[in-house]
């Protein structure tokens, strides 16, 4: 499945909303998730790359069913990105939370998993 | 020598087209069959749907090894009233590639409970269990963690908290030679220091002239006048070879070892209609209450799994790990994001992460599924909930014993966090519904139960598929019940056990 340049691009929006590029010591700056979000889809059966999908439409359109305001993902400033992330990975709709859930680990299984990263959490017994 | 056994199907098709033995399928049960038969002298293919990989190419990312290493990827699931991650190896070692390597005999009174409600004491007794166990550990290399140099701090606060409350507990006996703690059991040792059956059991077949055939996804067993005599199906993999259908013919027996799930649907697939066929498919589902402490644990160093507190598992039915899931995963478990996560994020290092087994009584299904693949439904029950919310509680409350400063519940209904003992109590408002707990399987059972009555089983006590000749279900889907313990020794010891009786 080849997301489209959009969703690429939301997939980016949505992974610095929910882990600011200053964390863990600025080690994730840099990294492209929308490509990384695009070959997860690509290397996924193709129900699991529609739910990575429809995570990123949820997340984007959420300020209509949240808010019930006609915003996106995109307008919202830094705090009320986090915040409505929040909100979802709360959701009393399990449906909801479980796709914000599954949308928070796969973002981090993309972007934390590097070396430098890993260095910095001080897993494995790498140094540097 | 034997590693020229080891053969690619998607560059160079298949070795053989009839065989004494094929093997569908290569992690515990598939190659401790494989181990027995090929020393038997028989002729001997055992067949793998995923790849066959070069630990050293494994790096200490763990979405790119799970990506290769695990079925869909990592994505497979149950569903239910809540969805239910289901992780399964698929390459050459199957489960035993991406597991702890945690050694457990098969319980006696789970045993003796499978011998006086199922019939299979001719079929599996104890004592040929035993001696297949004692092999077993000698062969892979069966021993416990030593403190101090394969264990970590997330294991000692463990020994703490479990020691604070009462709760019997020991260092887990794992399957390794030359264990190095790079803590990357679950994603495959780069060392192969983990003794999975792709450096054991499969290696000495090979050595022994079995061929271990890798990318060849079996679709069907084809019978003959009652009697199963090949499979067939295509190879996968993105060789030239890839697409291309394939025969493989058995003179002597087929011998189904895919896994509980896989096993389960090409039985169905190849025409097998038995009333319980994908039924009592069973699971030891678990979840993981972490702890935050006031000085760094550095869980990601050591054993994988270093200490194990399993001294309520005769009364609530648990088994409490100490476990180092990749730090990516572990961090999606933190609350929060934007700043607040970022904050979380910092403090990783201090994290203890411990793990509840359940005993489940819930009982799900297995089927094949036009758009899924495999489908499997499952839900737990009532009573199950009840002792997860109460192992939760216990785990938070050998957390505080063991000096943690903030309790992780991983409950929706709950606080994000605890932070004194005084708030234990919550967990009794925690939801009796599957829906609220993060939770995972790992341990599968059931599907082609074993036992003496045709009308309510799949195979017979020596594991022979009723009514059919020739076709064999050696791994844990011949379960009558879940065990209470990691299952890897005993779908071994009872394949050994069955395979010795077939190469007579």
């Amino acid at each position: 499945m080849t997301l489209a340049a959009h969703e690429r691009r939301w997939a980016t929006v949505i992974a610095g909303a929910l882990i600011p590029p200053g964390a863990l010591g600025g080690r994730l700056a840099g990294i492209d998730v929308g490509a990384r979000y695009a070959a997860e889809c690509a290397r996924s059966p193709w129900h699991a790359a529609l739910l990575l999908r429809a995570t990123l439409y949820i997340a984007w359109l959420a300020p209509i069913f949240l808010y019930g305001r006609l915003r996106t993902f995109g307008s919202l400033d830094a705090l009320g990105q986090a915040s409505l992330l929040e909100r979802l990975l709360a959701h009393r709709v399990y449906v909801l939370r479980m796709a914000a859930m599954f949308l928070k680990l796969t973002l981090c299984t993309l972007v934390l998993g590097d070396e430098p990263t890993l260095k910095q959490i001080g897993a494995y017994r790498l140094t540097g | 020598m034997s590693a020229a056994r080891f053969i690619d199907a998607s560059h160079s098709g298949l070795p053989v087209d009839e065989v004494d033995f094929v093997i569908v399928g290569s992690g515990a049960g598939g190659g401790a069959a494989a181990r027995i038969l090929a020393a038997s002298g028989a002729r001997v293919v055992v067949l793998e749907e995923g790849p066959h990989i070069d630990a050293r190419t494994l790096g200490t990312n763990a979405g790119a090894s799970m990506a290769r290493l695990f079925r869909a990827g990592g994505k497979q699931a149950a569903f239910g009233r809540a969805t239910t991650p289901i992780l399964q190896g698929a390459c050459v070692g199957g489960t035993t590639f991406v597991n702890s390597a945690i050694v457990w005999r098969l319980p006696e009174k789970i045993l003796h409970h499978w011998h006086e409600r199922f019939g299979l004491a001719d079929g599996l007794p104890q004592r040929a269990l035993d001696d297949a166990a004692t092999i077993i550990e000698d062969e892979l290399s069966a021993r416990p963690v030593v403190e101090g140099v394969t264990s970590n701090r997330q294991d000692l606060l463990l020994r703490t908290g479990a020691n604070a409350i009462g709760v019997e507990g020991r260092f887990i006996h794992r399957y390794e030679k030359g264990c190095r703690g790079s803590s990357r059991c679950l994603h495959g040792c780069p060392h192969e220091a983990k003794q999975s059956t792709a450096v054991t059991s499969l290696r000495r077949a090979a050595a022994d002239g079995a061929h271990v055939v890798a990318h060849v996804r079996v679709r069907k067993i084809e019978r003959k006048g009652g009697r199963a005599v090949a499979v067939t199906g295509r190879i996968g993999g993105d060789g030239p070879e890839a697409g291309q259908p394939f025969r493989l013919a058995a003179r002597r027996a087929v011998i189904v070892a895919g896994g509980v799930i896989q096993s389960s649907n090409l039985l169905w697939r190849s025409g097998a209609r038995m009333a319980h066929l994908g039924r009592h498919f069973m699971s030891h589902p678990g979840t993981a209450v972490m702890g935050l402490y006031p000085a760094r644990v550095d869980a990601w160093t050591g054993a994988s799994q270093g200490y194990e507190a399993f001294g309520m598992r005769d009364t609530l039915g648990v088994k409490f790990e100490s476990i180092n899931v990749p730090p990516e995963v572990t961090a999606a478990r933190l609350p929060g994001a934007g700043a607040r996560f970022a904050e979380r994020l910092a403090e990783l290092p201090y994290v203890a992460n411990w793990s509840v087994a359940l005993r489940a009584d819930a009982e799900g299904s297995i089927r094949p599924s036009l758009w899924f693949g495999d489908l499997v439904r499952y839900d737990l029950v009532p009573h199950d909930l009840e002792r997860l919310r109460d192992a939760m509680r216990t785990l938070a409350s050998m957390h505080f014993a063991a000096g943690a400063r903030e309790v992780l519940t991983g409950v929706s209904g709950l606080p994000e966090t605890l932070r004194s003992p005084d708030e234990l109590e919550l967990f009794a408002r925690a939801p009796l519904d599957p829906r609220a707990y993060s939770l995972i399987m790992t341990h599968l059972f059931g599907g082609c139960r074993a036992g003496r009555d045709p009308s309510t089983s799949v195979v017979d006590p020596t594991l022979k598929v009723h009514g059919v000749d020739g076709l064999y279900v050696m791994d844990a889907s011949v379960f009558p019940t879940n065990t209470g313990v990691n299952p890897q020794h005993s779908i071994m010891s009872v394949a050994t056990v069955a395979a010795t009786r077939l190469a007579g």
